[in-house]
């Protein structure tokens, strides 16, 4: 079967076998996305978080055939290097990775917050990174790097 | 001397990753191909081996080991480049591939700095050297008249030099590393020592970095390793036809490893759910409830005496109140954000691996004797994988992989599931400690001893034993490794009596690895716990009690340091109540870094939750290369040995692992993240000690110490969970 | 997995009958907690019907006296809603509790309820709320609705439409996370409207959520936390699982319900 999404923009047309397939498959096969991450499968860490109209979710919870109609935006639609997004800006700045493989996770949930709420408290980024895992422990930096982006600051 | 190849013909014919410092991007290239390496000098005793200068004034490292996202990928060439004297921009760096970079052992122990940057450090040296030599000669004037600098030898006095490129522009020095071959001045550094950004960064927040799950050869098919649901399972029989539904799907089946590829990555994943097996059970585990009672009970392999000094039997007898406390750190996991996964290519005679292990030359030799091929038609490329902080299950996917590409012909890409990972990664071995203690009339510990009840390493067991070639019944030696877990089991101050005995167990509950720090995250929380303990009898402040038997001028500063962090002021223990603080300290393997952790923590005495606010940390690893990568490595060890403190023990029963995912085995997320203040020790004129374990080494005991002041209870088993602080409180005066 | 028929309803009604068609046909409302459950071979549905196109089934208003709101709000709807904020407070404040961004994006009111996982959310506050759940076919009080461990009310080819609520005069939410999960490893709503009092409890129970009566009475004496001073909730009808034993359980039932009173109170 074949389903039709936008993903960075462009209307996409996937082939599909299985109604069932996650959109991160999709993503990071079909369509060469590989910015968003395989974790877990189970919605538990957030590797996988893209912002679908405009609201952060686990693509490797949503099925192919639930995707109909809606905007994607995947980390490589997020912005790049000429024009980085400002939470993309300021983890580079805050050099807020290690591994990396969480990262996906934390600038989508974390682009997203802003979006909604553009001056956060450090309370509000923590939970709102709640569903986030790393293992690395880069937390605190990824903190400083959200705050930076706002325009905030860590004591 | 020759021209062995141009970097153009080797960018062509390799697949290495390669990093190129002068890129506006971390440029990754990432070139898969047949290997024509001829020419690539190996042998790690010769400069050729670590480093090529090319005609264009670029210079190419060779590193044997590997960034795990810990920062080597800039703190290496920073010591090149400083060494060689020649900018940044111009260094690339090749890590971990087996035919081009030299065998400069795993990348674990903190050793990537230490052993493997310095290393390097001493190949630039001896190149810059021959290079000066060169130039002296061409322009004429004495070696004591030229200095290489700016990625030339030019005259000291001023006036035209010659770059190096033009001096030896692709060919080999033939030259032996050597060690006496003089290096700069750290007073004169200009690279070494600045917090400069990594250059993979862009790329991990872009999200276009190369993992190895990233990775697509020509012709893959996708595998998923079907694993027993028990350990050691056997496999009576296999519906083929369970997964005739999905397209493509195929079976691999070699005596008990059983497997399942297909082009479609979703396909191969719902062919590995969908496929139906018979397999015949075995109990074979003892399950982590009787984990701890097992370890007293044997079966031993030996005692043995760590450390005698004086006459700690004795004096503990003759002691009227000897404190005595046991301490127990459970199974973990590593616990990689991202599931193992490796691409293979096993054809006519030849395999290729490309792996995110942190052993590439180590398993060359492990994959040559399973696939039953000669070491050199072996071939290991590391690529970046999700962070491991000892052997996780890289090398076992990459070992699943090559089995199913033998099988099937072609190259295949095994990702394990997140179940496999939690299941099946070897784990973080359990550790007993028993500790026994007295005080002096001074008021000082007169005499300690250290019990520990630990699995014993198997002498010279060159690997982890891997899953996949052991299930499908090829030979590869057994045993246990564990990593150094015995070190820093006695107390870091001067006591006259201490005594520190191991008991070494035979088996492990479950396949063990180094992990992190191995053992001393343990045997400190036990020996600083148990000195907090000692403190509080001699109703003295922790801080002064410790500093009261420290000698060595280097662990003195980290503790006052620390202290300061967190403007710590003297009282015996436990206080008043609200928030509790505790100390703890380390000297790294009893040789290495000096790491003091001063924290702050409430205790909720309803719930039983300890909320950390503050984590101090005063921390000295000798020269900082990158303090900034530093900072990250002792940022990382913390939060990390947090959650393994607060949060993380593998549940397993007498068949397997039951915390098979992150809601059966939780770790730290943000709501607990606490504010981190740290304070680092650069010393240029010291060697480097590096940084990826010491640091964590302090951290539990400094959490328990922090709880016990908070609270009055005394924590001894890890995980310190909500329901175990509860119902220590509950007993109040009893231990957790 | 396994192969199952996808719907996507355009109606409540087409809905009905897409399930009434396959016998263990299962509704999508978000896919929070279904999907993972499928993936792990707990349920295998022969067909998944997605609400998600169904448009007046998203909404909330204020009618009357009666908080209204449809079952495929999402938790963020509910969560950021001036409407709840004004009219049952606490009720926003739990829905923003619940799961992370990512899930409250696309976990619903309607699927929370209709599964009844013993460790979600919104049975509690309905059954303290003494919500009416109302389906395409009846309308149910929340203490008749939720049946056990998964179970509800709901008959074959029933579509829970919309839950109404009645404000109440004081009303709190306190969870005790999973650390984990962020799952209520205990949650107690407390709401007191009038003489009635009800102290609803997620997470704990063997049975999913329960009503503390013992609780329930001694504040009807006086609402206040005091008054639950030395109470202790009965651990034989706990949940015991990996992350917290049943006497844990019961312990923190005991503290988040005073903990819950408190808060209603302002305290």
């Amino acid at each position: 079967m074949s389903y039709t999404l936008t993903v960075n923009g462009r209307e996409r047309r996937v082939e599909s076998g299985d109604p069932d397939q996650p959109l991160l498959y999709v993503l990071r096969n079909a369509l060469g996305f590989t910015g968003p991450k395989f974790g877990c499968g189970l919605g538990q860490c957030g590797a996988c978080t893209v912002i679908a109209d405009g609201a952060p979710i686990r693509s490797c919870q949503l099925p192919i055939s639930a995707t109909k109609g809606m905007k994607i935006t995947t980390i490589e639609g997020l912005g790049t290097a000429e024009k980085p997004h400002p939470v993309q800006a300021a983890f580079i700045a805050e050099a807020a990775a290690q591994c990396g493989y969480c990262t996906n996770g934390m600038v989508m949930t974390s682009a997203a917050l802003i979006a909604q709420n553009p001056k956060p408290s450090l309370d509000e980024i923590k939970q709102a990174l709640a569903g986030n895992l790393c293992r690395c422990g880069t937390h605190d930096r990824v903190l400083r790097a959200v705050l930076r982006a706002t325009g905030g600051q860590k004591k | 001397m020759n021209a062995p190849f141009s970097r153009r013909a080797f960018l062509k014919s390799t697949g290495a990753l390669v990093v190129a410092l002068g890129a506006p991007e971390a440029g990754f290239a990432q070139v898969a191909g047949a290997a024509g390496l001829a020419g690539r000098v190996l042998d790690p005793a010769l400069v050729d081996a670590y480093l090529a200068l090319h005609p264009d004034g670029s210079v190419t490292i060779y590193c044997g080991k590997v960034d795990l996202g810990t920062g080597l990928r800039i703190a290496i060439p920073q010591m090149a480049a400083e060494e060689l004297g020649i900018g940044l921009e111009k260094i690339r760096l090749i890590e971990g591939d087996t035919a081009l970079t030299p065998d400069q052992g795993s990348t674990a122990g903190s050793t990537g700095v230490p052993r493997g940057g310095v290393q390097i450090r001493q190949a630039a040296a001896t190149a810059r050297e021959a290079l000066m030599r060169l130039g002296a000669e061409r322009l004429g004037i004495s070696l004591g008249e030229v200095e290489a600098k700016q990625g030339e030898v030019r005259p000291k006095q001023g006036g035209a030099g010659i770059g190096f490129g033009d001096l030896i522009g692709d060919r080999q020095f033939a030259l032996k590393l050597d060690p006496k071959a003089p290096l700069r001045n750290p007073d004169d550094y200009i690279l070494v020592g600045k917090p400069l950004r990594r250059p993979d960064l862009p790329a991990k927040v872009f999200g276009t970095h190369p993992y190895i799950h990233n990775l697509r050869v020509d012709g893959m098919l996708h595998g998923r390793t079907v694993r027993p649901p028990a350990v050691e399972a056997r496999l009576v029989s296999v519906d083929e036809s369970s997964i005739a539904h999905i397209p493509g799907a195929k079976v691999v089946r070699i005596e008990n490893f059983l497997g399942v590829v297909a082009d479609d990555e979703w396909d191969a994943v719902r062919a590995s759910r969908a496929l139906k097996a018979d397999w015949e059970m075995r109990d074979s585990l003892v399950g982590n409830e009787a984990v701890r009672q097992s370890m007293r009970a044997g079966p031993f392999e030996s005692d043995e005496t760590l450390m005698k000094k004086g006459d700690a039997p004795s004096v503990l007898a003759a002691a009227g109140d000897r404190l005595r406390a046991e301490f127990y750190w459970p199974v973990q996991t590593h616990g990689s954000m991202g599931p193992s996964c490796a691409v293979a290519d096993v054809r006519d005679g030849k395999a290729t691996i490309w792996t995110a292990s942190q052993a590439t030359h180590r398993f060359r030799f492990a994959f040559a004797h399973f696939l039953g091929l000669p070491d050199e038609a072996v071939r290991l490329i590391y690529v970046d994988g999700a962070g491991c902080y000892g052997m996780n299950g890289h090398d076992d996917a990459a070992a699943d992989a090559a089995l199913m590409s033998r099988a099937v012909g072609r190259p295949v890409r095994v990702q394990w599931m997140r179940e496999d990972e939690h299941r099946f990664d070897p784990k973080g071995p359990p550790q007993l400690l028993a500790l026994e203690g007295a005080l002096g009339d001074d008021g000082k510990i007169a005499a300690w001893r250290t019990q520990m009840w630990i699995p014993k390493a198997t002498a010279s067991l060159p690997n982890v034993p891997l899953l996949g070639p052991q299930a499908a019944g090829a030979k590869q030696p057994l045993g246990l490794s564990t990593g150094l877990i015995s070190q820093n089991a006695s107390p870091p101050y001067a006591v006259q009596n201490v005594e520190v005995l191991a008991h070494w167990l035979k088996d492990a509950p479950l396949r063990p690895s180094n992990i992190r720090a191995p053992g001393k995250i343990a045997n400190i929380f036990a020996v600083e716990s148990f000195t907090d303990e000692l403190a509080v009898k001699a109703r003295e402040d922790s801080l002064a009690f410790r500093l009261a038997s420290l000698q060595d001028p280097r662990g003195i500063e980290v503790l006052e340091r620390a202290a300061a962090l967190i403007a710590w002021q003297p009282r015996p223990s436990p206080g008043p109540g609200g928030i509790g603080r505790g100390l703890a300290y380390v000297h790294y393997k009893d040789s290495e870094n000096y790491v003091a952790i001063a924290m702050e923590a409430e205790v909720d005495r309803e719930t039983g939750v300890i909320r950390v606010r503050r984590v101090a940390c005063a921390h000295d690893c000798g020269l900082m290369v990158n303090p900034d990568g530093v900072k990250a490595q002792v940022e990382g060890n913390i939060l990390q040995t947090l959650s393994r403190s607060l949060f993380e023990e593998i549940k397993f029963d007498r068949r397997g692992v039951t915390s098979a995912d992150w809601a059966s085995y939780p770790i730290l997320t943000f709501p607990d993240v606490p504010e981190l203040l740290i304070d680092l020790v650069q010393r240029p004129h010291e060697p480097p000690l590096g940084a990826g374990e010491a640091a964590s080494a302090p951290v539990a005991a400094a959490l328990a110490n922090a709880v016990h002041d908070a609270c009055g209870v005394r924590l001894r088993t890890v995980p310190f969970t909500r329901d175990r602080v509860r119902a220590a409180l509950a007993g109040e005066g009893k231990s957790g | 997995m396994y192969a199952f028929e996808y719907v996507r309803a355009n109606s409540v009604r087409g809905a009905a009958s897409a399930l009434a068609k396959h016998e263990d046909g299962k509704i999508l409302a978000g896919g929070h907690t279904l999907l993972p459950t499928m993936k792990q071979r707990l349920a295998s549905p022969s067909a998944l019907v997605d609400l998600g196109s169904i448009k007046d089934l998203a909404g909330i208003e204020q009618r009357g006296r009666s908080l209204l709101i449809g079952a495929m709000t999402t938790h963020a709807a509910v969560a950021a809603s001036d409407v709840v904020k004004t009219s049952i407070p606490a009720l926003a404040e739990m829905a923003h509790m619940i799961g992370d961004p990512a899930v409250r994006n696309r976990g619903t009111i309607g699927g929370s309820i209709a599964n009844n996982d013993p460790a979600a959310d919104y049975p509690a506050a309905c059954l303290a709320l003494n919500a009416i759940i109302v389906t395409n076919q009846r309308k149910i009080p929340a203490g008749e609705f939720f049946k056990g461990l998964y179970e509800t009310a709901l008959e074959p080819g029933e579509i829970i439409v919309r839950i109404a609520f009645k404000p109440p005069s004081r009303a709190a939410y306190m969870k005790f996370r999973n650390p984990a999960s962020r799952f209520a490893l205990v949650g107690v709503f407390v709401a007191k409207k009038g003489s009635d009092i009800r102290v609803a409890v997620t997470g704990a129970g063997n049975q999913g959520v329960f009503r503390w009566k013992a609780a329930e009475e001694a504040l009807a004496k006086r609402f206040n936390p005091k008054s639950l001073d030395g109470l202790k909730a009965d651990a034989g009808i706990m949940n015991a699982d990996i992350h917290a034993s049943a006497d844990y359980r019961a312990h923190l039932v005991a503290v988040m319900t005073q903990r819950a009173v408190a808060k209603a109170l302002g305290k």
